[in-house]
């Protein structure tokens, strides 16, 4: 294993873990009838944006979530930091973000369709998850499910 | 945190889906992680037997420029805006 690696592995291993009582725990529509959405924690965005971003207006408190159309591949990923290496996602967004495979999948019947956005947290969130919970996680929810999206697919990063 | 279905995957961080440019495994992945809808209940935490492990030594490779420069914070902290959205 990486040292780097390893290194990032032991400090999230220190990091407090919000604990829920019950688990959301919900059974879907047959595979072959579910429309798909991937929700991701890479900071993906439109290509250019993150460096305005950066640039002008990044804030530690900003916990805001990106719409990504499902035929948008031209992406950046948000993080910055050297804590992992990114040259997978240099060399393919699917590593990280398996939007085609998706396609891919409901091309062949596998799964039923494949929605029409996808949505990309960064990994900055307050303590406690609170806007993820409160505030960004059901608003993101809630444009899934107008979309009428049965399974959604968590890639962290 | 019990998420309803999860299946861990032993890969260096960054590589959720495991190999770039390798369709077939990452085919593979996500057939593992759907197969998690049929359990009747949860939460379900589940292994994939394939696993990659880092070569030692391999130095990390950073597509994107580091962060501007700020200067209107202090110098520990000029590039700091980015160095948070690590975690």
């Amino acid at each position: 294993m990486h040292d780097n690696d390893q290194a990032m592995r032991d400090f999230a291993a220190t990091l407090a873990v919000p604990e829920f009582e019950d688990t959301a725990f919900t059974t879907p529509p047959a595979l072959r009838e579910a429309r798909v959405a991937i929700v991701t924690s890479a900071a993906l965005s439109s290509s250019g944006w993150i460096s305005q971003w950066q640039a002008e207006k990044w804030d530690f408190a900003d916990f805001h979530f990106e719409t990504l159309p499902h035929d948008v591949r031209d992406l950046e990923l948000g993080h910055v930091s050297p804590n992992f290496d990114r040259a997978g996602f240099a060399a393919d967004l699917n590593v990280v973000y398996p939007v085609d495979r998706l396609q891919e999948l409901a091309d062949q019947g596998v799964i039923g369709s494949v929605a029409a956005s996808h949505y990309s947290f960064a990994g900055n969130q307050p303590e406690g998850l609170s806007a993820l919970r409160l505030d960004t996680g059901p608003a993101c929810a809630k444009k899934m499910l107008e979309d009428g999206v049965d399974v959604v697919l968590l890639t962290p990063v | 945190m019990h998420p309803p279905r999860a299946l861990y995957v032993e890969y260096p961080l960054g590589l959720p889906l495991g190999k770039p440019r390798d369709a077939m495994f990452q085919h593979r992945v996500l057939e593992a992680a759907f197969a998690l809808l049929e359990q009747p209940t949860g939460p379900v935490l589940v292994d994939f037997p394939e696993t990659i492990q880092s070569k030692g030594g391999e130095p990390l490779a950073c597509a994107l420029p580091p962060p501007p420069l700020r200067p209107e914070l202090a110098p520990g902290h000029r590039r700091s805006t980015g160095a948070a959205r690590c975690i």
